[in-house]
């Protein structure tokens, strides 16, 4: 599986154990909720990028234990 | 007595949670002696803002709305400060935008023509609401725990703090927020990464000085 494709199915993951009231709210692009996330995710849509960019700096600070300092 | 002028639009969802969650703020700069110029809904506009700035010469300006690298907008996303073509409005003063991105290339230039400093994002500001709360915002927790940290720079400047100590405790506002999820069982565990996305995209700017995102 291609390491792009990973990281969607990951990200898409993690959007569905949001609870169902949850919605995000970008300031400038508006409000989304998990479902509409993940159809931006799907698509590769700006939204869907940037839910993305979150995901890998998320992962980078836990990599380097910024988290647990 | 120290002037600060408030913009705050509020014409659809996200601009209403910022307007709401403003609201304090404004009670908070006239029991701290400030002059108050809010620019409040429809007043935000490039020539109300403009005139509020020139008459008053304000030590504060505190922004509120939608924004972009190199502009920030007013009432229905009309841009208000434009780098490169009005960033000077912000000269002798202290700006807080709480906005997407603006730290980017307004913050900088703004600084570069002469502001004292820039607190805001370099990135997008998110936060997360709850379906159903949209007529009470106040009342949102979900919401609280991204506003609380981001509106601590606002509270710590109307405090007469100095710039860099308001982004210093707005880092740790947001640093707590983060542990006490982390610390926690709670179901909201999942706002953590958006909650960090935050703290590490506002800076500080400081001519010849940018205090970024600290591990507090």
């Amino acid at each position: 599986m291609k390491t792009s494709l990973k990281i969607i199915r990951l990200v898409i993951a993690r959007l569905e154990v949001w609870p169902e009231d949850a919605k995000l709210a970008i300031v400038g692009l508006g409000t989304f909720n998990k479902k509409e996330l993940i159809t931006h995710v799907k698509k590769g849509t700006d939204v869907g990028r940037k839910i993305v960019e979150i995901e890998l700096e998320y992962l980078k600070s836990l990599k380097k234990g910024i988290l647990y300092a | 007595m120290p002037k600060v002028v408030f913009t705050r639009p509020d014409y659809e969802i996200v601009t209403h949670y910022l307007f709401v969650w403003s609201q304090k703020l404004v009670s908070e700069a006239k029991k701290n002696k400030w002059t108050v110029t809010d620019l409040r809904k429809s007043q935000a506009t490039i020539a109300k803002f403009t005139a509020a700035v020139g008459k008053t010469s304000p030590a504060l300006i505190l922004l509120h709305g939608h924004g972009n690298y190199s502009s920030i907008s007013g009432h229905n996303g009309k841009v208000i400060i434009q780098a490169g073509q009005n960033e000077n409005i912000l000269k002798n003063a202290v700006t807080y935008a709480f906005s997407c991105q603006t730290a980017k290339e307004l913050g900088t230039a703004a600084v570069e023509a002469g502001a004292k400093s820039y607190i805001g994002y370099n990135e997008d500001f998110i936060f997360f609401q709850t379906e159903g709360m949209e007529k009470s915002p106040a009342s949102d927790k979900r919401a609280a725990k991204f506003m609380e940290p981001a509106l601590e720079v606002s509270t710590s400047l109307l405090a007469k703090k100095p710039p860099k100590e308001a982004f210093r405790k707005s880092q740790k506002a947001f640093r707590k927020n983060i542990d006490s999820l982390i610390s926690s069982n709670s179901k909201e565990v999942y706002l953590v990464r958006y909650l960090l996305w935050d703290k590490n995209h506002q800076v500080c700017l400081i001519k010849n000085s940018k205090t970024a995102a600290i591990d507090t």
